[in-house]
């Protein structure tokens, strides 16, 4: 069986650099969540998004400017913004837009696509509408506490103010920062290991899958789940594909990747139900799946 | 507030102060290389020392005045679990030996001979003025992505009969008993590596895959599966040990 017939070290070296490269990004998502924590009160935070249901959800979409953390440092900080009160249909537009709508993941998709500028822009707003509609979708549900694990559904109850005193912050932020690393690091070890398990799988059998721009679009698909890059750098593995699938297909791992992969499905799973994971995934992929067929309409 | 030791605060902070100085040891070692992008070096050091100063403080804390409200004072068991598996998998990375990825992933993931590759180097940037690709006399400095990079801006092998090659890769052995000199070529980390690899006209003989070499010669036209490609063929195939960066960017 070809499974087997790789040396243990490649799956070593795909485990570890997948852990190592995870890591000082999820560090980062921690911070911003652990300054929150620590050093903002719930109202200033609930003050800046509207209350009106729809512009909530359009201006949180937007809050990736605010937190630059790519996909697996935004776990932690939609965490602590639901905890903070935030409902959880708005922060799952957080989560799923931040990723792609930050300074960061723009100006890197521009430099790799910088030949075709209409890749960046559908990029964008494509993340943004799919966003928007899944946090519409979510907010349909009645009892939306019930989409979250016990403890973080227990920490909403509670009013979490920000303590008084300076040394008091700072103890507080200590702990909760050594908290989610850890949380985090655990999480980031099972997603890593299947993702490391799946990539030695041969990714020429992928591509030869895709004889159709559909069935490239779900090959792309396929790669970016499996490959859980992060959104930082993925538009130049994305590159690497240009010529060989059509651009609808390459949107597709470039919309993907960002919102679910394995390793973000890890995490989630610290903050949400795995029905409720499992609904976001269906959700996501069905929206993508469109998209694609309306880009092929166009020619693309 | 009472002074209180508190052992599960205690051991998470010794389990961070592991991780953030597996970072620094992966960085100091060099052996980050084998991971993940040279750009994110510097972070990744950064963050090795920001984990080991948050461990060392709040095992400080541990011991110390202030109480974190939301923890329970329990020992929980499946978090202590967590935390052993964690130390247990940063062991097993301090201690297994670093290996770049192997010729049998390069098989499998195909080497690709066409591929567009290169972060900051893709084929518009290699245009720019001052590019190694635009100075034809010095092919012998092109290294294996920089060849690829050229074939994919002018892929009419004709072109490159008789330049001088001198590159530096790991051993492929091909179905007719040449071999090809590859190399990974990384974007972000090991995960996205994609092989790329220049056909050597020679038989392996006492040569196995996985073997790193510096070959020497001159590129000529052959044709390989019904594709004319440009191959190299040999003066000299040296053993060498494994550069200290295995992969190419």
């Amino acid at each position: 069986m070809i499974f087997f017939s790789f040396p243990l070290s490649d799956y070593l070296t795909i485990f570890f650099s997948i852990l190592i490269e995870a890591i000082p990004f999820v560090t980062l998502g921690v911070i911003v969540s652990s300054l929150l924590t620590a050093f903002v009160k719930d109202e200033w935070l609930l003050k800046m998004i509207p209350k009106q249901k729809f512009l909530g959800h359009l201006v949180i979409a937007f809050f990736g400017c605010v937190f630059p953390v790519c996909e697996c440092g935004n776990v932690p900080v939609a965490r602590r913004l639901i905890e903070k009160g935030l409902p959880v249909s708005q922060a799952v537009t957080f989560l799923l837009a931040a990723p792609v709508i930050n300074p960061i993941v723009i100006i890197s998709t521009y430099i790799a696509f910088r030949f075709a500028p209409e890749v960046v822009v559908l990029r964008v707003a494509i993340s943004f509408v799919i966003a928007i509609v899944t946090g519409l979708v979510v907010s349909l549900h009645k009892h939306p506490e019930n989409l979250l694990t016990e403890s973080v559904a227990e920490a909403c109850h509670h009013h979490h103010e920000p303590p008084k005193f300076l040394n008091e912050k700072i103890s507080v932020f200590l702990g909760t920062v050594r908290h989610e690393v850890l949380e985090m690091t655990t999480a980031l070890l099972l997603g890593a290991t299947i993702a490391a398990i799946t990539t030695t799988l041969s990714r020429e059998t992928i591509v030869a899958i895709a004889q159709t721009p559909l069935l490239a679009t779900l090959a792309m698909m396929i790669l970016a789940l499996v490959m859980s890059i992060c959104s930082t750098v993925d538009a130049f593995v994305a590159l690497g594909y240009l010529g060989r699938f059509p651009v609808s297909a390459l949107l597709a791992f470039l919309i993907f990747g960002p919102m679910i992969d394995l390793r973000v499905i890890s995490m989630l799973k610290t903050t949400f139900r795995w029905k409720f994971i499992f609904m976001i995934v269906v959700l996501v992929s069905e929206m993508i799946i469109i998209s694609s067929i309306v880009l092929n309409f166009f020619g693309r | 507030m009472e002074k209180q030791f508190n052992l599960q605060i205690a051991l998470e902070s010794l389990t961070l102060i592991g991780i953030g100085i597996f970072l620094m040891y992966l960085k100091v070692s060099n052996a980050l290389g084998y991971y993940v992008r040279p750009d994110y070096h510097l972070l990744t050091f950064g963050v090795g020392i920001f984990l080991v100063i948050v461990g060392v403080c709040s095992s400080f804390s541990s011991l110390l005045y202030f109480k974190n409200p939301k923890k329970s004072w329990r020992i929980s068991i499946p978090k202590v679990c967590a935390l052993i598996i964690i130390i247990f998998i940063l062991f097993v990375g301090v201690v297994t030996p670093r290996r770049a990825l192997s010729a049998q992933l390069a098989s499998l993931r195909g080497t690709n001979q066409n591929l567009l590759v290169g972060t900051h180097t893709n084929s518009a940037a290699s245009s720019d003025q001052g590019s190694p690709l635009l100075q034809a006399n010095k092919s012998e400095s092109y290294t294996i992505a920089d060849w690829i990079r050229l074939f994919s801006v002018d892929p009419e092998p004709d072109n490159y009969i008789g330049k001088p090659v001198s590159v530096i890769g790991f051993v492929q052995v091909n179905p007719n008993q040449t071999f090809t000199v590859s190399r990974f070529v990384i974007t972000c980390c090991a995960v996205d590596a994609t092989p790329i690899g220049l056909v050597v006209d020679q038989k392996v003989s006492e040569l196995h895959s996985d073997d790193w070499v510096h070959v020497t010669g001159k590129l000529k036209v052959a044709t390989i599966n019904d594709k004319r490609q440009a191959v190299i063929e040999p003066s000299e195939v040296q053993k060498i040990s494994q550069p200290a960066d295995p992969y190419l960017y």
